[in-house]
């Protein structure tokens, strides 16, 4: 996993599947946040507001789908997309 | 007219045999195709042994077969038990026990998630039926005798019309949160039942052109109004598919695609559309009623909500499963933007009657006057599965008067009605409270963290949250060397709902104690982590 990767995945493990009761399953970058009921829309917000403070994008509305946050890894793509284009469209 | 609830399709099947009836991503059913398989599966359910009276369990999510399934089991003349396929293992098998079941409608393996553990009991079940998959399809989490695939269910003789069932038998069993640690299944008959349904499909003018989303998972009673209300007039229901939720933006596309015209689900769901489904940008002018129900819907987001869709007409239902819906209030849009305080729970629905009791047992007949809601009607529900104690302490005789039987139910509600005569919510009078819709005890959670053997004591409290209503905390004092938060939260996992698992735990040395001994839960919710 890269930097971004393993702080995405601190955070669902420790805030998502903790509090879950499933903190011991496995976790991995291609893991399917949402076929495994990781994340929930209410999950989805606390993600979003994780990675706003984390990293100081914002994310706006039409970018929270699954093409941007069906797992660690396509949400460290995203964070890259994003902070190399500041502001920019997606 | 209608007695049992599986009249309402066979009598919109007749009418409007070719209107859309249920529809998914991956079937449109009209009428006469539903009442066709409907009929069909209930066949094979009578030839597996399904007889009046019985129990059939249905685990599955959210499809058009499944709304197709709940119809089979009326028409084979059985009540249906919902059971949440995310819920934990030991709580789904402890529900199959307590009620007896036999015979389930099942999800294929591959639909169902987590795969998951056999659910005791571990004696085999006579049968299950797989939705929308063969035999080999079944989840190994459901062991039976016979297990019957879709298409060899749907080839089957079609059931007799009438299987015998009155309005007295029940409908489904829905269990919800118990106090005393293991959940408690609620009894509807076809009457309580067709009672809302009744009023719900001629309040709303619900007909044949409307298409109403099914958002509430089965195990919610807010689902009944989709299947049924539809059912009765006509018209088309349209399941949201699971991963849809998650997503605000595409829930609202959705409901653009689908042309829904009745929305009906918590409020927490709507708030997160108001927020996040950025609803400006959309559609959505065949929308012409959105009801909510199951929680208080916090003002400002109701007031973004509603000034967001200029169109439709906007209902606060208010019920405990025990009565389903019993009084409503429409939100009026010109006042909404003025208020201070959240909209009333309203007034009786049709054939209901709403009144509220102080604690010393007057009636209550004045704004500022506080009392527990008491609801009289034929949409009382029968009671509680197999628990005739716990069904005396909440079905009782109307405190009103002792001329003749007359079954009332105490809600535990506490209300005060406003200057228009509109009941007010105020709170509980015991320990249960709302998250995201749901109806939680906190002495169940209670009970399921002293089942670890690390735990000393334990207290749960509600933190009030503005988005899903409340967020539940735990504080234990834990025995030495005993487990860590992440620890507890699995253990709670393994025996309760996920919406029941705390989201914190703390730790002390001991609970905070009122002067009389009790433990001091002010102080408790006031400290969150």
């Amino acid at each position: 996993m890269t930097g971004v990767e393993g702080r995405v995945a601190a955070f669902v493990r420790e805030e998502l599947l903790a509090p879950q009761g499933r903190a011991g399953e496995e976790l991995g970058a291609d893991t399917s946040l949402f076929r495994t009921g990781i994340v929930d829309s209410f999950g989805l917000l606390s993600l979003v507001t994780f990675l706003e403070q984390e990293y100081g994008i914002s994310v706006r509305d039409e970018e929270m789908v699954p093409e941007n946050f069906d797992s660690v890894a396509t949400i460290a793509a995203f964070v890259a997309r994003r902070s190399a284009g500041k502001g920019g469209a997606t | 007219m209608a007695y049992v609830l599986s009249q309402l399709l066979s009598e919109s099947a007749a009418a409007h045999p070719g209107r859309l009836a249920i529809a998914d991503a991956d079937q449109e059913l009209t009428y006469a195709a539903a009442a066709d398989r409907v009929a069909r599966l209930a066949g094979s359910l009578r030839s597996l042994g399904v007889r009046v009276g019985d129990r059939v369990a249905l685990l599955a999510p959210k499809s058009a077969s499944a709304i197709v399934a709940i119809h089979a089991i009326h028409r084979a003349g059985a009540a249906y038990v919902p059971l949440d396929p995310a819920a934990p293992p030991a709580r789904l098998g402890y529900i199959l026990g307590d009620c007896g079941v036999r015979v389930a409608m099942s999800g294929t393996a591959a639909s169902l998630r987590p795969s998951g553990d056999i659910l005791p009991p571990a004696a085999p079940l006579d049968a299950v039926v797989v939705l929308d998959g063969a035999a080999s399809d079944a989840p190994s989490r459901l062991p039976a005798r016979r297990i019957v695939g879709w298409d060899d269910a749907l080839s089957h003789e079609p059931a007799p019309e009438d299987p015998g069932t009155i309005e007295t038998d029940l409908a489904y069993i829905l269990y919800t949160s118990g106090s005393t640690g293991e959940p408690k299944g609620v009894m509807i008959s076809h009457r309580n039942a067709l009672t809302f349904v009744d009023w719900a499909a001629t309040t709303f003018g619900v007909r044949p052109e409307d298409r109403l989303s099914n958002h509430a998972p089965f195990h919610f009673d807010l689902s009944v109004f989709d299947i049924f209300a539809a059912a009765r007039s006509g018209a088309s229901v349209h399941p949201v598919p699971a991963g849809l939720n998650t997503f605000p933006l595409r829930l609202g596309q959705w409901i653009e695609q689908r042309r829904v015209t009745v929305w009906y689900s918590v409020p927490s769901a709507l708030t997160l559309l108001a927020l996040h489904g950025r609803l400006r940008d959309r559609d959505l002018s065949a929308l012409r009623c959105v009801l909510f129900a199951g929680e208080v819907f916090p003002l400002k987001h109701l007031q973004a909500l509603v000034a967001a869709l200029p169109g439709p007409g906007f209902f606060n239902l208010y019920g405990p499963t025990e009565t389903n819906v019993c009084t409503y209030y429409e939100v009026d849009r010109r006042e909404l933007a003025s208020r201070t305080t959240p909209v009333p729970i309203g007034r009786a629905c049709a054939n209901f009657g709403v009144f509220a009791v102080t604690a010393e047992g007057a009636l209550v007949s004045a704004p500022g006057q506080i009392g527990e809601l008491v609801v009289r009607g034929p949409g009382v529900a029968l009671g509680y599965w197999g628990r005739p104690e716990r069904t005396a302490r909440s079905f009782v005789q109307n405190p009103l008067h002792d001329r003749y039987p007359e079954i009332t139910y105490r809600t535990g509600d506490l209300v005060t009605p406003d200057e228009r005569g509109d009941w007010v919510y105020l709170g509980r009078s015991d320990h249960q409270i709302k998250s995201r819709g749901y109806r939680i005890e906190l002495g169940e959670i209670e009970s399921a963290l002293y089942a670890h053997p690390g735990v000393r004591e334990a207290a749960v409290v509600a933190v009030p949250d503005d988005l899903i209503g409340n967020r539940i905390h735990a504080v234990v004092v834990p025995a030495p060397g005993g487990p860590g938060e992440a620890e507890l939260q699995a253990f709670c996992a393994e025996r309760l709902p996920r919406y029941m698992v705390p989201e914190s735990v703390e730790f002390r040395s001991a609970l905070p104690r009122t002067l009389n001994g009790k433990v001091d839960r002010v102080q408790l919710a006031a400290v969150p982590r």
